[in-house]
């Protein structure tokens, strides 16, 4: 080793001393780090949290431990939190970092609904799983698979809607298509968003119907209800050639898209992972009020915007220019952001409110920490708009908005 | 003075390689190691730095071209690094795309930090790649890159 790094370290004095130089202080930086590092985990850290307010009034939250995912309860806000319940009995693999992450919903019963990927095998492939917990029960029924097809392929970044109607409806990232093009070997942008709809509050769900093809592979799904309870999912898609905006549909009872419009308009050009995807929260008027980031005259922003039909309305950046993962809920007429930002020494949560249905913003502080910190969400109880936010040091948090 | 430069270069990378993950032969990166990764470049080699994840389906078609231009362009100097904590499947999935050179790896530092760290404009998305032609010049690219962007980038045959 010391030798091969000697015969390195002859070029790099042949080709120029003073160059090498440069080099150095970040090496000689590593190595002082090195020395008064404080000792941390080893393991990877999957922060990634499920958080609503019940029809009780309490905060659920739902995050991973190993090979199962856990419900706690809170009912003062976050102050104090449950014992934790188990939500799958048997273990099993499951995502729960970044845009992969669990969700829940309560359906029209008050049962709790919880979603999660759990990953196959195979690189890329999982199962869209959801186990339900009557209300009022001590215990999570067992998981089920939400969709039929069975095959070892990306059925993953799943998210899920109750409706005041009774139905439950999934949407996730699927690559059938994606996989059926391959085999004919004929090309195919990106993956395909599905969706299920169960009519007995979760317990089972139809077969799945395609709602688009050519979505892109990696993002969180926002799904939200129309005033009317219609579901509208709003994700990231690889519009041709290789534009990485968004696309946004309404969805009819079975699931199926009432059709598919093109939401954003960044043009974003390339063939990558941005694990980054939208939200969306709709008003008492029906208007669309989204998140999401792009990359736009070669700046990565995190942008707000209201989505029109096949124009956006309001388009203002988000944050700093190191804004990420916004979330977006309205309540009492008042629209809130929340947002994480790392400001290159701590993770800011921070956020901004509009009165006047997003013409105008003012912004907040809300957080900050020196730890990992999953993305934020934004949620609403009794016509009031919090925050909240799990961090690796300060645990489960949740923050009234102004 | 440039005895003492050339002790503390060989101790600094002596160090980094003796981070080694029973996870494979990553070297892990805290936030100051970081730092270096796409830092100037004094050598005259072509060099590229790929950042990808296990995850990541266009990060291995990245690497599967890069595999591919070493053959033919022994010169090239290759640095991965996995954006993730690696665990058992971290190894073999870049062993699968043959590429070679060093390994490096998100450590347990604070992921935020480490990719401010290896470079504040990144957004996240990958595969990000850092082009270093040899000659002072550096490209930072997010997405695909087909082989003849590499050779363009990097004045390779």
């Amino acid at each position: 080793m010391i030798k091969s790094a000697l015969i390195e370290i002859r070029s790099v004095l042949g080709a120029s001393l003073i160059a090498a130089m440069m080099v150095l202080p970040p090496y000689t930086l590593a190595h002082d780090a090195a020395m008064h590092a404080a000792p941390t985990k080893a393991a990877r850290v999957e922060l990634a949290t499920a958080a609503a307010f019940g029809p009780d009034g309490q905060l659920y939250a739902v995050s991973k431990n190993g090979g199962h995912l856990q419900l706690i309860r809170s009912h003062d806000d976050g102050n104090h939190w449950s014992a934790p319940l188990r939500v799958n009995a048997q273990p099993e693999p499951i995502a729960a970092d970044g845009d992969s992450q669990p969700r829940i919903a309560f359906n029209r019963d008050g049962d709790l609904l919880v979603s999660w990927t759990k990953p196959l095998p195979r690189p890329y492939t999982g199962e869209i799983r959801l186990a339900r917990l009557p209300a009022g029960a001590a215990a999570f029924d067992a998981p089920i698979t939400v969709h039929h097809d069975r095959a070892e392929i990306t059925h993953r970044f799943q998210n899920i809607l109750a409706s005041p109607d009774g139905r439950v409806t999934a949407v996730w990232i699927d690559k059938r298509d994606q996989e059926a093009a391959k085999a004919k070997r004929e090309p195919y942008r990106g993956a395909a968003i599905y969706a299920a709809v169960s009519t007995d509050g979760g317990r089972s769900f139809a077969p799945e119907v395609r709602v688009a093809d050519h979505s892109c592979e990696c993002c969180r799904i926002a799904f939200a209800a129309d005033r009317d309870g219609a579901p509208i999912a709003l994700w990231r898609h690889v519009f041709a050639p290789d534009e990485r905006d968004h696309a946004i549909a309404r969805l009819k009872p079975d699931g199926s898209p009432e059709r598919v419009d093109r939401a954003t308009f960044d043009r974003w050009r390339v063939d990558a992972c941005p694990h980054h995807g939208p939200a969306l929260a709709v008003d008492e008027a029906g208007t669309r009020h989204a998140t999401w980031f792009n990359v736009k005259d070669d700046e990565g922003r995190v942008f707000y915007g209201r989505i029109g039909v096949n124009t956006v309305e309001g388009q203002i950046p988000v944050g700093g220019p190191r804004a990420a993962h916004a979330d977006i809920a309205i309540a009492s007429g008042v629209l809130a952001i929340v947002w994480k930002e790392f400001d290159g020494e701590q993770n800011r949560l921070r956020g901004m409110r509009s009165t006047d249905g997003g013409r105008s913003f003012e912004t907040f502080e809300i957080a900050a920490t020196f730890g990992a910190a999953d993305q934020p969400r934004a949620l609403v109880k009794g016509g009031k708009l919090y925050a909240f936010w799990r961090q690796a040091n300060e645990g489960f948090k949740l923050y009234p908005l102004p | 003075m440039m005895k003492s430069t050339l002790a503390a270069l060989l101790l600094a990378l002596a160090t980094s390689a003796g981070e080694a993950t029973d996870a494979g032969s990553f070297t892990l990166l805290d936030r100051h190691t970081a730092r270096a990764v796409t830092a100037p470049r004094s050598d005259a080699r072509p060099t590229v730095v790929a950042l990808w994840a296990s995850d990541c389906a266009y990060c291995k078609q990245n690497l599967h071209t890069l595999a591919t231009l070493a053959k033919t362009n022994p010169q090239l100097r290759i640095v991965t690094v996995a954006a993730e904590l690696p665990t058992a499947d971290t190894r073999p999935a870049i062993d699968k795309t043959g590429v070679k050179g060093e390994r490096l790896a998100y450590g347990d530092d604070v992921p935020e930090a480490l990719a401010y760290a290896i470079d504040p404009n990144w957004r996240g998305e990958l595969p990000r790649t850092y082009l270093f032609d040899g000659k002072g010049g550096m490209q930072a690219r997010s997405g695909v890159i087909d082989a003849a962007g590499f050779k363009a980038a990097l004045g390779l045959r």
